[in-house]
């Protein structure tokens, strides 16, 4: 019983006591970094048995369904369980060793925790207002965050954030209002049965305007992606990589559970939005990377870029397209973090931001470098690398179901990327120091993480079979509705 | 009842998006305060309004008829919550907003649109402060 809540608990346990260990720094890193490697753990548990056995509902107080609130675990929910415990593992260590440079107050780590339990939260629960609530907790959270340390550019894109995500949660809110109003109920479940009936309300695609509008905010679709080049381009390297690696994803999720479950068929236009949104997001993503002049700017736009591909999965809508949109969203968590990782230990060795002035890593840390290239090479979709393979899915897909102009465009947005990351590497690494720089050498505690990160980049690009078979099944769960209801409503 | 409520809480819409279009931060927290009592509305709403009958079911009903749905009431006090955390987060950020640019004025914030790099370690807060307006 404790498995499935378990991704909540224990970032939840950890929040209170990194709380409790304000006044000790070793104390509230030793918490934090057990409560990540337990996370780490319990949601890899979690996973296989949910691959072994099949989707786990936990019933809240044992309410039944559809008046309780529902956690429910399937594959899709817990392999999102799993990467974004290995990001917030991975990003723990990483601050272990860089927090007292990068996060001046203890504030951190409970924020850090509670940002995690709301992503957690918002994977696995089974009732749409209860993810509203979630979104708030992840939300709230990533606020303090983005503000906290208190420089001027971080107030400022903090601004932008808060105001943006307020207006998102807001139409998420009225969507919520709405179909609870036409359908009476919350539970996702039974929400799908209701959409699908033959007396459902006319309003229901206005109802999905208001959910595609909030969930495009949060996964910055385009053109609700302009707050996300601030927001994740101000804040130390370390928390960057976790907002960039959860926070998006959290909206392209919704969008699948979401959208599969409610609009995918009742609404006829919403594949169509998801595809030009899509569409959209890998042209500006593209564009704006090629045209920044900062390493982390250039990082994060690939952000926008890598979720236009995952909404252009979503748009085509197909068992197979699905099921290529989440190995791109899994792989895809890991390797922008670890992305954003790299370039802030770029910025840290030679002390500079611009591309222009930096240069000279290949020569200092030809290790360093060729992670740089792993990663980032695989963002851009170059082969044999990991996001090479979700292209190449998400590609196969939409060719199979004729969409031949967007799968150009997609094509030319790569291209673009690939541009982009081939001049981070020859302005940023491969061309001599542009000013000589005091190397401040490696530190173990930041590089680890950094060669466990990319192993598994390297890893899942060598062998990408098992994330394959996941991606398969989940997609496979989630196109078959009724084999949902039938799991929710089990006695 | 219902229409009066329905046009009355698309007003309170308006104003809000009037206000959260202001320059100025602090209306643009207003506009938020206001947008987020707007939702809270739709959601009463949608509960259906009555007069005089408890949702509560007597022994021999199974179901009632006419009575508004409670469900919707809890929606909106955890909603109340949430939007008076976050009101306090926005009030401190636009504090902050102030102590830091010495403006409230949000279209003056542009100093990442221009380019400037942030510094890649966080200088001490405190020193940056001081050298700005209160």
């Amino acid at each position: 019983m404790f498995l499935p809540i378990s991704p909540l608990v224990i970032p939840l346990l950890t929040a209170i006591g990194c709380l409790f260990a304000r006044r000790s720094r070793p104390v509230q890193h030793t918490v934090s970094l057990i409560g990540a490697v337990a996370g780490a753990v319990f949601t890899g548990l979690l996973l296989y048995r949910v691959l072994e056995e099949g989707p786990i509902v936990a019933r809240m107080s044992d309410w039944p369904a559809p008046f309780g609130i529902l956690v429910v675990v399937d594959t899709l929910s817990a392999a999102m369980t799993t990467a974004a415990a290995l990001v917030h593992l991975a990003v723990t260590a990483h601050a272990l060793a860089s927090a007292d440079e990068d996060r001046r107050r203890s504030d951190f780590w409970p924020l850090a925790n509670t940002l995690v339990m709301g992503v957690q939260g918002a994977f696995v629960t089974g009732d749409l207002f209860n993810l509203y609530v979630w979104f708030e907790v992840l939300l709230i959270s990533s606020f303090a965050l983005v503000a906290l340390g208190n420089i001027r550019p971080q107030v400022e894109s903090a601004v932008k954030y808060v105001v943006l995500n307020l207006v998102s949660s807001m139409s998420f809110l009225v969507g919520i209002a709405l179909l609870y109003g036409t359908t009476g109920t919350l539970n996702l479940a039974d929400l799908a049965a209701s959409v699908r009936s033959p007396e459902v309300s006319p309003l229901l695609p206005t109802i999905s305007v208001f959910f595609i509008v909030g969930f495009g905010i949060k996964a910055a679709m385009f053109p609700f992606s302009l707050w996300l080049p601030s927001a994740y381009g101000t804040p130390p390297a370390t928390l960057a990589a976790l907002l960039a690696g959860l926070l998006t994803k959290v909206g392209v999720y919704s969008f699948l559970r979401i959208g599969t479950l409610l609009f995918d068929g009742p609404v006829p236009g919403f594949r169509d939005a998801l595809m030009v949104g899509g569409v959209l997001s890998i042209a500006v993503g593209a564009v704006g990377a090629l045209s920044q002049s900062r390493m982390r700017g250039l990082l994060v736009h690939t952000v926008v870029f890598a979720v236009g591909f995952m909404l252009l999965g979503l748009g085509t809508g197909t068992e197979a397209a699905l099921s290529a949109a989440i190995f791109y969203l899994l792989s895809d968590m890991i390797v922008v973090s670890t992305l954003v990782l790299l370039g802030g230990e770029m910025e840290r060795i030679t002390g500079r931001v611009r591309l222009a002035d930096m240069g000279g890593i290949y020569r200092a840390h030809p290790w360093l470098a060729l992670g740089f290239v792993v990663v980032a090479f695989s963002v851009a979709g170059f082969p044999p690398f990991v996001g090479f393979w979700g292209k190449l899915g998400l590609f196969q897909a939409a060719l199979a179901d004729g969409r031949w102009g967007m799968m150009l465009l997609a094509l030319v947005g790569s291209a673009v990327v690939l541009t982009a990351v081939g001049q981070a590497w020859s302005l940023g690494l491969w061309k001599p120091a542009a000013h000589a720089f005091a190397d401040p050498g490696i530190e173990w505690g930041r590089v680890v993480p950094l060669v466990v990160l990319v192993g598994l980049v390297v890893a899942l690009s060598v062998h990408p079979a098992p994330l394959f078979d996941v991606a398969d099944q989940a997609a496979r769960e989630l196109m078959d509705l009724e084999g949902y209801r039938k799991v929710v409503f089990a006695p | 009842m219902e229409p009066i409520l329905a046009v009355a809480t698309g007003l309170v819409f308006a104003a809000a998006v009037y206000a959260l279009l202001r320059r100025n931060f602090l209306r643009l927290v207003v506009g938020f305060m206001l947008i987020s009592n707007a939702v809270n509305l739709v959601i009463f709403l949608v509960g259906r309004l009555t007069r005089g009958n408890p949702p509560v079911i007597p022994a021999e009903l199974e179901a009632l008829e006419f009575s508004a749905n409670p469900l919707p009431q809890a929606l909106i006090l955890t909603a109340i919550v949430i939007s008076f955390g976050i009101t306090a987060f926005t009030f401190s950020l636009s504090y902050r907003v102030y102590r830091s640019f010495g403006t409230l004025d949000v279209d003056l914030l542009t100093e990442t649109e221009r380019g400037a790099a942030p510094a890649p370690r966080s200088a001490p807060s405190r020193d940056e402060e001081r050298q700005l307006p209160a």
